[in-house]
């Protein structure tokens, strides 16, 4: 084809059309090279390539012209590469580039020693495809990132899916490891031949008050094996425009059963303070019931001596009477102690250690302590009383206790009384010969006893977790120079 | 062998091997003569595998190769080629080429274009058609998924060429896996089968 031909045909093209040989003299440069390089065709055509336009590669130009024309086959540079064949200004340049990224193709021209060169501009396409390249390694890098993510989810969480026939569709390895079977066994099976629902498990038996306050707060179920029975909060999560719920469980088999087994503890400290109720009321009647006894002997022998009259025996009615009534008050007394505080009670020091007194009194008298009570005891506080009551009288039957075993002479028990700034403090010192260093860490730990015999070991765990989770106070113990002394802080927010 | 390419006959199947190896010599005329020192390619291991063996040959490429180049070509012949290398190959390509400022990118889709051109161009040239070539392209790995994907919906065989380019004391391990479209392939077979009979007529 005639070069005239050419330039009819490319002028009006919208890529650059040039026709070089392999020296790289220009034959033919249309109208978009004109107008891309600023070099008019009349300028270059007839003269060499590199001597007009800047930042041509030469070397690579010439061998890729050489190799067209030797395969008879078109060779190319895409715009893909990081140089640049005819380094041309982009105006206004792109997101990324100043200089025009080319798609270019030479191909043989007819049967001559020349090349047609096709000069595409590709800069839009290549930051597109530049863009579009780092979003996919974004994309691979996100999705190796969820892949992980999923595989830490399904080994640290526990989670399954069901359909709308609750049939278990998709169970995490956690969950399948919790409960002990294998994922393809709880696969496929109904969910609610897995777990029953606490609730209804309730039914079933008979469990503790706090075992029954979780069930009506949150959802809870219970997967029951030969070996044990697991405890598991539930979420549900229904995902929406899908007919599969996605179940997320918390296994809670650790707290109920310290939950029971605090339960239990507590049962055993409501006996175990029953038989202290018990002995106290029996040290309580003693000197009542020998009143009695006395009054009755005494009757007996005028009725004997055919002495009695009515007088007497009005005056003697009387009296028992009297004792009767202190018989009856004491027991009244005891069982209002061990009716648990529903809410705070306002109470004066004084009173509060009157009652723990009148409780005590006997087995104080019986040891011979001198009892003494220290502080401003007129100030009132709030407190549940009978709680409160049950804590300082653990203490005095400790001390009581101890100073049975270690037969100390001059034995002394002291109630004080102090007010801080933001609390109270309570202290019972005694000096029954102390604690030693290696059991002072553990007289608060449940079953814990140094008691040679009746030792439950369960009265300080109770009133440490009476003062603590009741009270939000503070209970402390140190033993120096043969004295006990326990310290009970409450806060005054309290009141 | 795939049950596809069991189409082919064994004396359709030397013919073939035949015809690739025509255009094969001819790429390392090409190349001598371009670098203007005497190179060989060593006669190459031809295969065939069919649509089953896709994904393990993807796989392959995928961690055993760096460099990763694409080139599709149309006529009665349409297909795509992709030519692979690893590191080791590109050190050597690097050496033979032997330019300042050499860019990797540019001498692999260059030695794409030469060996792609002169193998289907010859193949096409025997089977008395004309072929046309695309720019050759590089494909990242993550984008070979998509071109995996796209292979197994458009092309049910492939061939294979493996092949070594030496250069003085440079080796370059080149593979080439042809992909044709059915209509190609059924057009190729056709015609092997006319050449064939017509050289059994003319003996």
């Amino acid at each position: 084809m005639e070069l005239a031909h050419l330039k009819k045909i490319f002028n009006g093209f919208n890529a650059g059309i040039c026709v070089l040989d392999e020296q790289l003299k220009v034959y033919y440069w249309n109208h978009w090279l004109s107008h891309h390089t600023g070099i008019n065709s009349e300028d270059i055509v007839g003269k060499l390539l590199h001597h007009y336009v800047d930042g041509v590669n030469k070397k690579v130009l010439q061998r890729k012209i050489k190799t067209c024309l030797m395969l008879k086959s078109p060779t190319f540079y895409p715009e893909s590469l990081k140089n640049y064949l005819f380094k041309t200004p982009l105006h206004g340049g792109t997101e990324k580039n100043n200089y025009m990224k080319q798609s270019i193709s030479i191909m043989p021209y007819a049967d001559t020693s020349k090349v047609i060169i096709a000069i595409t501009d590709k800069s839009v396409e290549f930051d597109f495809a530049q863009t579009l390249e780092k979003n996919i390694k974004q994309i691979d890098t996100l999705n190796k990132t969820l892949s992980d993510d999923a595989k830490i989810i399904d080994s640290f969480v526990s989670k399954l899916k069901i359909n709308k026939n609750n049939k278990i569709l998709k169970v995490s390895k956690c969950l399948s490891q919790t409960l002990s079977i294998a994922k393809n066994k709880l696969e496929g099976t109904n969910f609610d031949a897995i777990f029953t629902p606490l609730e209804e498990y309730l039914k079933k038996d008979n469990f503790p008050e706090t075992l029954l306050e979780i069930a009506r707060n949150d959802s809870i179920v219970v997967h029951e094996s030969i070996e044990k029975k697991i405890y598991l909060k539930v979420a549900k999560h229904v995902e929406s425009g899908k007919d599969e719920e996605l179940y997320l469980f918390q296994d809670i088999s650790d707290y109920v059963n310290l939950q029971l087994q605090q339960d239990t503890l507590l049962r055993q400290s409501r006996n175990a303070a029953m038989g202290e109720m018990i002995s106290m009321i029996a040290h309580q009647w003693r000197q009542p019931l020998t009143v009695l006894g006395t009054i009755l002997v005494n009757m007996n022998l005028k009725l004997g001596l055919k002495t009695l009259d009515m007088k007497h025996v009005e005056m003697n009615i009387e009296k028992m009477e009297g004792v009767v009534t202190h018989l009856s008050q004491t027991i009244s007394d005891f069982r209002n102690f061990f009716i648990p505080s529903k809410s705070f009670e306002q109470v004066s020091v004084q009173v509060l250690f009157d009652k723990v007194l009148e409780f005590s009194s006997g087995f104080i008298q019986e040891q011979g302590i001198v009892l003494s009570t220290k502080g401003e005891l007129q100030i009132e506080i709030k407190l549940y009383m009978n709680e409160f009551i049950q804590v300082l009288m653990t203490m005095i039957q400790n001390s009581v206790d101890a100073f049975k075993e270690n037969e100390v002479e001059n034995p002394a028990l002291e109630l004080a009384f102090f007010e801080a700034t933001n609390s109270y403090t309570f202290t019972i010192r005694d000096n029954a010969g102390g604690i030693d260093k290696e059991n002072i860490q553990r007289v608060f730990d449940p079953y814990f006893s140094t008691k040679a015999k009746n030792g439950t070991g369960i009265g300080l765990y109770m009133a440490k977790k009476i003062i603590y989770e009741n009270m939000k106070g503070s209970l402390a113990v140190e033993s120096k120079n043969n004295e006990t002394i326990f310290s009970i802080q409450i806060p005054k927010q309290l009141n | 062998m795939s049950e596809e390419v069991a189409l082919f006959n064994d004396d359709e199947i030397d013919y073939f091997k035949e015809l690739l190896n025509i255009g094969h010599g001819h790429s390392a005329a090409i190349m001598a003569e371009l670098l203007d020192e005497f190179v060989t390619l060593s006669v190459p291991e031809i295969a065939f595998c069919n649509k089953d063996d896709f994904e393990k040959i993807f796989m392959d490429i995928t961690r055993n190769n760096h460099y990763i180049t694409v080139q599709g070509f149309w006529g009665s012949v349409t297909g795509e080629t992709l030519l692979v290398m690893d590191n080791n190959s590109m050190g050597g390509l690097r050496k033979i080429f032997d330019e300042d400022e050499v860019e990797d990118d540019d001498i692999v889709l260059e030695l794409m274009n030469i060996m792609n051109a002169t193998l289907i161009s010859r193949l096409a040239m025997e089977l008395s058609t004309e072929v046309s070539f695309d720019i050759p392209r590089f494909q990242i790995k993550e984008n070979l998924k998509i071109f995996t994907k796209s292979a197994d919906k458009k092309y049910q065989q492939a061939i294979i060429l493996r092949t070594l380019l030496q250069f003085k004391d440079i080796g370059v391990d080149i593979e080439m896996i042809v992909f044709m479209h059915d209509e190609a392939i059924q057009w190729i077979r056709n015609v092997i089968k006319t050449k064939i009979n017509e050289l059994l007529e003319w003996s």
